[in-house]
């Protein structure tokens, strides 16, 4: 690409950059971002009252629901790292990997809403929602690592009969640690999947969030979001990879028992029959005809919710990723000049819990009262949370940087130019690059905004029961983020003698 | 050795994953669970509905549970797949769940359900007040129905606006949303995040009274011709499994509700008799706005 073809890696990171941002604004030309005058503030007094003076009737209920909330993650989450990493040591065969995309691109609520169909509102439910897309996530990221390991099997031709031998006695060792890493922040990203699971009924801490937040018992929801930052925040004192056994035990153990579990007529009934249109039910049309029947079916709702749809998907996608750009490029260097100074310190990394840890959609609920509807309440949640999360992740490389201070003052922003920016940028658009994938999943669940993404017209055809129509717009969402997913892998590759993680080269 | 190892981590997997699949399982004790949509304050629903299991319990003789949904999906799914009997369906869900569970029938609804009504409400900034007739007024304004799948929140309030107009709500106003349950729509009116919601009239009155509305801030600018909502509806083969005659029962245990603290949980004065057919208009409505196959 012509674009990224400049002699430095500098311009090239600059050119792409930019890009990023001109495309973002082009989007919002065309997309809805208008502000809706509003008398938001004595609503906004009440909930930032009722927020900030957190109470619960109930602590029991409280400590049953972050049971159950850090139950599910972890057998999810211990669940898909054990496939997450079988796959991966088959993630060159390019039909994995496109099965590896095409799972993960349908974002958890859906999928707890299709086994919802077949497995009622039971454990199971909540456990594979959250299994399926991290198991493709790890086959992704492993393998991903992999191809990072310093010795690779081209070194050691006496091992080259022997590729089981080669990983586990050349390639594990050498990546386990970055593996071990990846797998303590999967945890933590499980444990906030589960508490939105609850938004679909599965009893998790987003099951009484959702309903506090939704009758304006504020102080609940405070409570609720306080115990939550809370868990998340404790994560690293007490997740030890040899005390996993351990709590997949208990969390086995204590699992709730379901009142809604479901018959095997059902699950038949579910393929057999839910999925598909009424058109082609009818018993005495050939294969043939079924066939041009159920694509006239398809077409037809493609262009009346697919093609808008993908548009305002998409352009919902490209305004979040700006913003989670600028945001990130704004929160960088105050982060950085608050480490030095511990009581700073300790506030910056309170903001980054809060907004990495506070559901989207609650984020989206209390600017909507701002905004009025729009996109851009959307646009904000997710630019909020998504540079949340990577100013994190920022954070921990940062951490490891080994920074000679001569020349600048430490602490101060010459410093953070000098030496920092420089060192985490082409990881940061890296990172921005892998969220760009997960923003367009979460675009999806933002319709309470009237916003008609994918995700809309897919939750709406769920609420009408229509698991036909449901079925086609999730298989048509997730090729879409195949296409994504290979164009940003293309637009990646362009970097990849640059020191940017290279993805999966072939 | 790869294979074994390989083997063993499936057979731990599959025996992992059956105990968690918890397949239906009957109880011995014959137990009758109901549901009913979550169409307001959703925190009040178990403290609600409870009362009504137990009154139900102690006139039929057999356990009943009350069982709570998040959606009007999920209540639609539970009656369809036999995880609960008997439901207190709106309009809408009601005929949706009867026409995926053959043989169901309506069998009771409020007194005030015969004469079911929306109010459209707007907040006082659109300067728009209460008329007679339709309010032209709110074209090009922001909108919010209450949950997708509501008949007084969205079906009924859907229907009226594209009489008027011949127009999608979407190619209407500048701005359509569904904020989930009518409590929602009048707080987010009230708030001024929408312009103009449509909500059910019983909610708003209910919440009137509760002192929850500022009517400086929020008002009723038009109420929607008369319609059915709201109904009992129960599943066929009820008499095989508890006994002959045990869906009349049912019925005349419905009917018979008296007590002001029960019938407030609806909040209705009083139970009728009602049929499938009552809900014909409603049936009629929902496929004209493809909310229904035919």
């Amino acid at each position: 690409m012509a674009l990224f073809s400049g002699k430095s890696d500098g311009l090239k990171l600059r050119n792409f950059s930019l890009l990023l941002v001109v495309i973002g604004l082009l989007a919002s030309v065309f997309a809805d971002v208008k502000i809706h005058a509003s008398e938001p503030w004595a609503h906004l007094g009440t909930m930032l009252q009722g927020l900030f003076s957190p109470s619960t009737s109930d602590p029991q209920q409280l400590a049953i629901d972050l049971f159950y909330t850090l139950s599910f993650a972890l057998l999810g989450v211990s669940l898909a790292v054990v496939v997450g990493l079988l796959l991966s040591l088959l993630y060159r065969y390019p039909i994995v990997r496109f099965c590896c995309a095409f799972f993960r691109a349908i974002h958890e609520l859906f999928w707890a809403l299709l086994f919802m169909q077949l497995f009622g509102l039971s454990a199971s439910t909540a456990v594979l929602a959250i299994a399926i897309p991290y198991a493709c996530t790890f086959a992704r990221v492993y393998h991903d690592i992999y191809q990072h390991a310093p010795i690779k099997l081209a070194q050691l031709p006496e091992l080259a009969d022997s590729k089981f031998s080669h990983f586990l006695y050349v390639l594990l060792p050498q990546v386990w640690p970055q593996m071990r890493s990846y797998l303590r922040y999967r945890f933590e990203c499980g444990v906030r999947t589960s508490a939105v699971l609850g938004f679909v009924g599965l009893p998790t801490i987003g099951f009484h969030l959702e309903s506090a937040f939704k009758q304006g018992d504020y102080s609940y929801a405070g409570a609720l979001l306080l115990a939550f930052f809370l868990l998340i925040a404790s994560i690293k004192y007490w997740l030890k990879i040899y005390l996993l056994p351990l709590y997949i035990a208990i969390a086995l153990w204590f699992l709730p028992t379901s009142e809604f579990t479901n018959s095997s007529d059902n699950i038949w009934r579910f393929f057999s029959v839910d999925i598909w249109p009424a058109v082609i039910q009818s018993g005495e049309l050939s294969v043939l005809e079924k066939l041009s029947a159920y694509g006239q079916w398809l077409s037809s709702l493609i262009v009346q919710q697919g093609l808008p749809g993908i548009i305002s998907t998409l352009l919902l996608s490209l305004m979040a990723l700006a913003g989670t750009y600028l945001l990130c490029i704004i929160l960088a260097p105050l982060l950085s000049s608050m480490r030095h100074q511990w009581l700073a310190n300790g506030i910056g990394q309170c903001l980054l819990l809060v907004m990495r840890s506070t559901p989207e959609y609650i984020l989206a609920f209390v600017l909507l009262l701002l905004l009025g509807p729009s996109m851009l309440p959307a646009v904000i949640a997710l630019a909020i949370h998504n540079s949340g999360l990577i100013s994190y992740l920022l954070q921990r490389d940062i951490d490891g940087l080994q920074l000679d201070t001569q020349p600048t003052e430490r602490g101060s922003f010459g410093a953070f130019l000098y030496q920092i920016m420089p060192n985490i940028y082409p990881k940061f658009i890296s990172l921005l690059m892998y969220r760009a994938e997960i923003i367009l999943r979460e675009s999806a669940i933002l319709g309470v905004l009237g916003v008609t993404t994918l995700g809309f017209y897919i939750d709406s055809a769920f609420e009408d029961l229509r698991f036909d129509r449901a079925l086609a717009l999730l298989v048509i969402t997730a090729l879409l983020n195949v296409l994504v997913d290979q164009l940003s892998r293309k637009l990646q590759l362009c970097f990849n003698d640059q020191g940017i993680r290279v993805r999966s080269k072939d | 050795m790869s294979v074994k190892y390989i083997r063993s981590i499936l057979l731990i997997l599959i025996s992992i994953f059956s105990v968690m699949v918890n397949g239906a399982s009957k109880n011995s004790t014959k137990v009758l669970t109901f549901t009913a949509i979550p169409d307001q304050d959703q925190s009040q629903l178990r403290l609600r509905f409870q009362q009504v299991a137990d009154y139900l319990s102690a006139e039929l003789g057999v356990q009943v549970n009350y069982i709570a949904v998040k959606s009007y999906a999920a209540a639609i799914g539970a009656f369809r797949n036999n995880q609960v009997q008997l439901a207190w369906f709106g309009g809408l869900s009601g005929v949706r769940a009867r026409q995926l569970v053959p043989g169901s029938r309506a069998i009771a609804q409020g007194i005030e359900d015969r004469e079911f009504k929306s109010y459209f409400i707007a907040h006082h900034s659109t300067g728009l007040s209460r008329s007679d007739s339709f309010p032209q007024g709110i074209a090009g304004k922001t909108f919010t129905f209450g949950s997708k799948g509501s008949t007084s929140g969205r079906l009924m309030p859907e229907y009226y606006i594209r009489q008027q107009w011949q127009r999608s709500p979407q190619q209407l106003f500048s701005a359509v949303g569904f904020s989930g349950d009518h409590s929602l729509t009048i707080n987010q009116v009230q708030a001024g995040a929408y312009q103009v919601g449509a909500v059910n009239y019983q909610v708003w009155q209910s919440m009137l009274a509760a002192g929850k509305i500022d009517l400086s801030k929020v008002s009723v600018i038009w109420q929607t011709p008369q319609y059915t909502d709201y109904q009992w509806s129960i599943r066929a083969g009820l008499d095989s499994e508890y006994g002959a005659g045990f869906s009349d029962k049912i019925q005349s245990v419905l009917l018979q509700m008296s007590d002001p603290q029960l019938l407030k949980q609806f909040p209705r004065s009083g139970f009728i008799a009602a049929a499938n057919e009552d809900y014909q208009a409603i049936k009629e409505t929902a496929i004209a706005l493809d909310l229904l196959q035919p």
